[in-house]
């Protein structure tokens, strides 16, 4: 019984191949995307979970005027620690910002992601040693960490025991200065905390004094702490204590905020929480895939399910009880999709891979585990009742003799679901569509607008004036002199700070005639603004160094625009502006530059000249115009010099193009084009496919009115007019429907940028125009071939 | 065997009524070959539908074999129809999907034969009206007559007491309808009750007993 059961199911699959693997299809392409996703979600949200107090930890930093920063005062993770007894443990992190960090082992490798830790922080973290202890005897102070890969190309092969520690020479073979690696680190799962090279060491041993930089600090709090309480309790601890010793420090007027460890991966306060957005875009629209493409399949039956109404009232009549047809029905609905399922299995193996090889991600793992086919075999019972259950029970309750007929009479209650259906489908095609054309447009915007400096020809230099004196006349200066007379050289400068690059500046205080202001601060050197062409709009530069070595008490500042309207004065030039412990005079206006991205407003800044604000922030970026079409001739002479310099002639020299490191400040931005395009064509090909089966059931339904029709005398055009009338006006709904909504939440998305383009109504106009035509072509092909039958063949069967 | 009191039939069209039976009494013996002859609209269709329990009328009592059959539960009437009823079609009505074989086997299937019983079953039916050679065959493949043949193999396939017939040879050249007809003949000799509903006289000659209808009412 259940064999013949199969036979039929079979067959009468068989017989509708093409729209069998139409449904296969769709339904694959939901279960695909939508399980990708849902991976890639938790993955992203998995980072520290593993780490057994992870909801008792935060990140503290400061806010002042709805500005955040994560960089703190060194002293106040051990001041928390020991004045708070909420507070288990307090630790610090700062990370390596001057370039690569280069380790002399066997092989010499260069660290791009190099961080310093204290110990309190390796506690937080659960930082383990995979080669034993990370604190091996009670005298030992640091405890320095590499990844397994980096050990295994410093140290010789079989020589990976960490009993005693290693040390390796880094940074400068001339200055003969070596660190000691005690162990390979241990992964335990995605961490906030991923460096090749970790130093765990205390700061206070690194600095005699003073502390000169932020660090980062964590803390992990006793259980049933009360948060808002014990972050007022920090911000007057702060106050009272820190912000006394040093005024200068950014926001050092600000309030004290406690970040969660479960925000810090997606939706830091301090940075944007545009991966966090992107997680719940990325959940939201594959789920609604899922449904549009799990609707699709259970449209797509039902239609089906109406052309076997013959068959089933015969059977009947027959004899058959109605749970043996609404068995079969749904046992044909459980085969399509199980092939669904086990497609999709597949495609997902295939993805993984592709994402391993090409894209170098992981997420190969986390796809084809057990998790994945639990999903699919949800995914098959969910979409086989879904799909199977109402044509099942409904169809097989008609009367007998009237489906005999051919009649269809009470199908007129399903059109307001199917129909509700074709409607959100064509609408969500719509809203992707345009999406996927503003998102276009606002990266071109991006990529062409003025951005207040020229980053084309620049090539960058991070963390190469580390080498060399810093003084006014030192060597340094002396290097880019005899650069700019390199014919291939159009100009050199050097600064603290470089647009593209992913640390910001850093804020610090300023005042003028008692108002109190914050602006970011960029050292520089007399040829930054030329370089960089960012037009000088108010008052002089100085563009010789005789100038600058004149008087040795004058502190010059320029600002930019966005500092001058903060300080609001009719004439900026010459006005006294006290920070960083000195009277600066501003002699210049610049023009705003978009150095960070247009996501956020240009901030106001000040460029000072002899390194007031810090002396321990060297201008370690060197900045090189080359002469259009010299790139690689320039790139040789810096080389050149390079290796002329004795403690440095032995290193690697790395360079980055600041057009294209400016272009990665927006990759976030690109990776969401390049997912919302991919969600783009699937919605639209789904929806496709809903309106190509649609067109067909129509047909099916209303042949013979057609054939009626023609028989009076109507023409092929009439007819094919007829047969598409019902879906134009599906599209006029889904349209008027889905405008709205679409300018709604397009405009929200670029709420997110400070600069950003207008919405244009050819916008809408296009994606409206595209989809249409997408629409036409899928059901003409029914309607076309239904207007051309001839009439006798559908007319008989009487 | 059948006994019909005045049933009646009627579809509201706006205020008034539209009878398609009015008063229809009729008795059938066991072992009858009645034709139920009539021009169309009168009814003749509903009639047989109502016999064969696929339709119910307004009013009016339905006696099968003495049990009152609108008094029944659906799955006791289907069970009634499976046990004692064949019913062949105008337009043979087959299953597309299946076979010959399949087709024939389907009301068995439905009545819980085993599978051994089933074969001996469609294969004497199969001899018995020669197609054996087309067992394996789809409807598509088969000619108007031999499908309406396929279609009458099933309906006895259950071995029915009552077999009606709508026009069983509407669709059918005057040859092979010829053929349709002393099969039936043959059938009824060998007991069992045949009611048919035709438009032709010639068909109605084969029966033993014939009955007019017109306006939905007995003449």
């Amino acid at each position: 019984m259940i064999l013949n059961e199969i036979k039929i199911s079979w067959r009468s699959l068989l017989k509708n191949k093409f729209f069998s693997l139409l449904n296969v299809f769709g339904l694959m392409l939901g279960f695909t995307g939508f399980i990708l996703s849902y991976q890639y979600i938790n993955r992203e949200t998995s980072y520290d979970k593993w780490n057994p107090n992870y909801d008792r930890i935060y990140q503290v930093g400061l806010t002042s005027s709805e500005e955040f920063t994560d960089a703190t005062n060194a002293m106040l993770a051990p001041l928390l620690k020991r004045s708070l007894p909420e507070i288990e443990t307090a630790g610090r992190k700062i990370i390596y910002s001057f370039g690569t960090y280069p380790l002399f082992g066997e092989n010499t490798v260069l660290i791009k992601n190099a961080a310093v830790i204290d110990s309190s922080a390796a506690h937080i973290f659960q930082i383990e040693s995979k080669t034993g202890n990370l604190y091996k005897s009670k005298i030992q102070n640091e405890a320095t960490l590499v990844k397994q890969d980096i050990a295994e190309k410093i140290f010789k092969k079989g020589d990976l025991n960490f009993d005693t520690p290693k040390s390796v020479p880094v940074l400068s073979l001339l200055l003969d200065q070596h660190e000691r690696i005690y162990g390979i680190s241990k992964n335990n799962g995605l961490s906030l905390i991923d460096h090749d090279l970790l130093f765990i060491k205390e700061p206070e041993d690194l600095f005699a004094g003073e502390i000169p930089f932020s660090y980062q600090t964590y803390i992990q709090v006793k259980p049933g702490t009360n948060i808002d309480v014990l972050a007022r309790k920090i911000d007057k601890l702060y106050h009272d204590k820190i912000v006394p010793l040093s005024q200068t420090a950014a926001l050092s007027q600000g309030k004290i905020y406690l970040d969660p460890l479960t925000n810090l991966h997606l939706r830091p306060k301090n940075g944007s929480n545009t991966p966090y957005l992107m997680l719940w875009i990325i959940g939201i629209v594959s789920i609604i895939i899922l449904v549009l493409a799990s609707a699709n399949f259970a449209n797509m039956i039902m239609a089906q399910a109406d052309k076997r109404i013959k068959e089933l009232a015969l059977k009947k009549i027959l004899g058959s009880s109605r749970w043996t047809i609404i068995r079969q029905l749904l046992l044909e609905v459980f085969i399509l999709t199980l092939t669904a399922a086990v497609f999709s299995f597949f495609m997902l193996s295939i993805t993984g891979n592709v994402l391993q090889k090409w894209f170098n991600d992981d997420l190969k793992q986390y796809i084809l585990n057990e998790d994945t086919v639990m999903y699919l075999f949800l995914g098959v019972i969910g979409t086989t009742c879904l799909s199977g259950i109402y044509p099942a029970f409904v169809l097989s309750g008609f009367k007998s003799v009237s489906l005999l007929r051919g009649g269809l009479g009470k199908t007129q209650r399903k059109n307001t679901l199917r129909n509700g259906l074709l409607v959100f489908q064509i609408g969500i095609a719509l809203l992707f569509m345009t999406g996927m054309l503003v998102i276009h447009e606002q990266i071109r915007y991006i990529q062409t607008t003025d951005k207040g400096f020229e980053p084309a020809q620049v090539i960058t230099y991070k963390g190469l004036g580390m080498y060399y004196d810093g003084t006014l006349n030192g060597t340094y200066y002396n290097l880019k002199e005899r650069l700019q007379q390199d014919p291939s050289i159009l100009s050199v400068a050097s600064a603290t700070n470089m647009p593209g690059d992913g640390e910001l500046p850093p804020k610090k205080q300023f005042s003028h005639n008692q108002k109190q202001l914050e602006f970011d601060h960029v050292g520089i050197d007399k040829s930054y603004f030329s370089t960089l062409n960012i037009a000088v709009l108010k008052g002089n530069i100085p563009t010789s160094i005789k100038q600058l070595l004149q008087d040795s008490t004058s502190h010059y500042a320029v600002i930019n625009e966005s500092a001058a309207m903060a300080l609001d004065l009719g004439q900026p030039i010459g006005a006294k502006l006290a920070g960083c412990d000195v009277n600066f005079e501003i002699i210049a206006v610049v023009k705003d530059s978009k150095a960070y991205g247009f996501e956020n407003v240009v901030k106001p800044t000040v460029y000072s000249y002899k390194n007031e604000c810090g002396s321990a922030r060297p201008q370690a970026t060197l900045i090189v115009k080359a002469a259009q079409g010299k790139a690689a001739q320039a790139i040789e002479t810096v080389k050149k010099e390079w290796q002329q310099n004795s403690s440095t002639k032995s290193l690697p020299l790395e360079y980055a193009f600041m057009d294209q490191q400016y272009v990665l400040l927006h990759k976030k931005q690109q990776e969401m084009q390049t997912a919302f395009n991919s969600f783009t064509f699937l919605a639209v090909i789904i929806a496709a496919l809903g309106l190509f089966s649609m067109a067909a059931y129509q047909v099916t339904i209303r042949k013979k009115e057609m054939s009626v029709r023609k028989v009076l005398g109507a023409s092929v055009q009439s007819i094919f007019m007829q047969l598409n009338k019902p879906f134009f006006r599906l599209f006029l709904t889904a349209t008027l429907i889905s405008l709205p909504l679409t300018y709604f939440i397009l405009n929200r998305w670029l709420d997110n940028f400070a600069y950003r383009i207008d919405l244009q109504w050819w916008y809408f106009l296009i994606a409206i125009m595209i989809i249409f035509i997408i629409i036409c072509v899928s059901i003409s092909y029914q309607t076309i071939r239904a207007a051309k039958v001839n009439p006798v063949d559908s007319l008989r069967n009487e | 065997m059948i006994q019909l009191k005045h049933l009646f039939k009627w579809y509201n069209v706006g205020s008034t009524r539209s009878f398609v039976l009015k008063d229809v009494s009729l008795n059938i013996e066991e072992g009858d070959f009645i034709s139920i002859m009539g021009p169309s609209g009168s009814g003749k269709s509903t009639l047989l539908n109502i016999i064969g329990m696929l339709d119910e009328p307004d009013e009016g009592e339905y006696l099968f074999q003495g049990e009152n059959v609108l008094e029944l539960k659906p799955k006791k009437r289907t069970q009634l129809f499976q046990s004692h009823m064949g019913y062949v079609f105008q337009s043979y009505h087959l299953l597309d999907e299946m076979t010959v074989y399949e087709n024939i086997e389907t009301p068995l299937i439905y009545k819980n034969k085993s599978s051994s019983e089933r074969k001996s079953i469609v294969s004497d039916l199969l001899d018995r009206f020669n197609i054996v050679g087309k067992k394996d065959l789809f409807p598509s493949q088969l000619s108007g007559g031999q499908q309406q043949i396929v279609g009458i193999a099933r309906a006895l396939a259950g071995s029915p007491s009552l077999l009606l017939a709508d026009e069983p040879t509407g669709n059918l050249n005057s040859k092979q309808g010829e053929e349709i007809m002393e099969l039936f003949q043959q059938l009824n000799t060998e007991g069992v009750t045949i009611i048919q509903v035709t438009h032709s006289d010639k068909n109605a000659t084969y029966g033993k007993r014939t009955v007019h209808m017109l306006d939905g009412q007995l003449k």
